[in-house]
């Protein structure tokens, strides 16, 4: 018999996971208007699989800062609180691994070459367990 | 009797930074280029200060690459392989 093996959506999972965390949007596709407040964007960005039961995601995070005057400390902030979060997810089925392999590097600070607004951008590893069908 | 080791620390550094290393590194840096997109190079591995470790980068050289990185993440995707 052949039994087949799925894995969970983990940008869906990665949102689900944030939002009530970051108290912000959170979005895999950039709206158009942008949001007007800080926002984080989940993407997909590559990742390994480490055996036939678990793959390691990368999830690269950009935290946009808003429009006003704080924007700057905003996207700080929002940045900082994120890595805090991605850092300690932990669940039975996703997770991010302790210690040096949790991201790729420190969140980094960008600016959109569009609207000029702060982002602070980090890259997770998230690991993921299979889900049997 | 209990015996006693003592690390030649140096030797570590000579290891992170042997020949064969750094073409590796440079072989990872230029695949990671090539998979970013045209405008991104690969900068041969040096010696780090510090601790002594090789590395390599991946840098974005012109205005279009530059732009990729920013609006598409080209190198966190080259890295990671998509």
């Amino acid at each position: 018999m052949v039994e087949a093996l799925t894995f969970g959506n983990v940008e869906a999972d990665t949102m689900a996971y944030l939002e009530p965390l970051v108290l912000v949007d959170v979005e895999r596709v950039l709206s158009d208007p942008l949001p007007p407040g800080p926002f984080v964007r989940v993407l997909l960005t590559g990742g390994r699989r480490i055996n036939l039961s678990l793959i390691e995601h990368r999830v690269t995070l950009e935290c946009w800062g808003g429009t006003g005057t704080d924007a700057d400390s905003q996207a700080f902030t929002l940045g900082q609180s994120t890595y805090g979060h991605m850092g300690a997810w932990r669940t039975d089925s996703i997770w991010v691994p302790e210690g040096e392999n949790a991201f790729v590097g420190s969140p980094y600070a960008d600016v959109d070459p569009d609207t000029k607004r702060p982002r602070y951008v980090m890259t997770a590893n998230v690991r993921q367990a299979v889900t049997h069908l | 009797m209990a015996t006693q080791i003592k690390l030649y620390s140096k030797g570590f550094a000579e290891i992170r930074t042997f020949p064969k290393v750094m073409k590796m590194l440079d072989d990872i840096a230029e695949a990671t280029a090539r998979r970013a997109g045209e405008g991104f190079e690969a900068e041969p591995a040096k010696p780090t200060g510090g601790r002594v470790r090789g590395r390599a980068a991946v840098v974005a050289r012109t205005t279009d690459a530059m732009r990729a990185q920013a609006k598409s993440r080209a190198l966190e995707r080259a890295i990671g392989g998509a």
